[in-house]
């Protein structure tokens, strides 16, 4: 079961991706980066949940703080 | 299941809508629909403890972080000079032309 959603997530990650590649402004590849590291942040979660092991939860808090301020810093460089 | 269902919906309207404000439209509202169903999945299969207290506040900084960065997005799309998005989107109404001389940003 966690098995097919974890799947399913990492084929619609990987079809995000297209988007990243031909995207035709950059505000596209940001967009469509951000959502490709929130399908990760759910990945770790789902692992977390399938290897049995809590220390997973803490990398998925940091990595969502890192990916807000990521995008937020990549929003106001390219706005200019 | 339903959390993959809306992550297949957010990965089919970015392939397939060509405007920009139309795919982050898709990218704000399916990502948090779907990643807050997941965790509320996961949480409703392990039970109360400290995992589930974890994933309750990844659910709240989900819920704010990810209206914040769609608004900084269009916001910078919107004044930047390069790009010149709001000329070659289907806009309808824009009133925000008004302002774009005052120099906001």
């Amino acid at each position: 079961m966690i098995e097919i959603i974890i799947i399913v997530i990492l084929l619609s990650a990987l079809l995000t991706f297209y988007r990243v590649i031909k995207g035709p402004t950059v505000f596209d590849r940001i967009a469509a980066a951000d959502s490709i590291g929130i399908m990760f942040l759910l990945i770790l979660v789902l692992l977390s949940l399938y290897f049995q092991r809590e220390i997973f939860i803490d990398v998925a808090i940091v990595y969502a703080l890192l990916l807000f301020v990521d995008v937020l810093i990549m929003a106001k460089f390219f706005g200019h | 299941m339903n959390g993959a269902f809306f992550f297949l919906v957010t990965t089919i309207g970015m392939i397939r809508f060509e405007d920009f404000y139309t795919k982050l439209h898709i990218g704000s509202k399916c990502l948090t629909g779907g990643g807050i169903s997941v965790l509320l999945g996961v949480i409703c299969f392990k039970g109360l403890s400290l995992y589930s207290l974890k994933l309750s506040l990844i659910i709240v900084f989900l819920i704010i972080s990810n209206p914040v960065t769609s608004h900084a997005l269009a916001r910078a799309s919107y004044y930047s000079k390069s790009g010149s998005i709001a000329e070659r989107s289907h806009l309808i109404r824009d009133d925000l032309k008004e302002k774009k001389h005052g120099g906001l940003l």
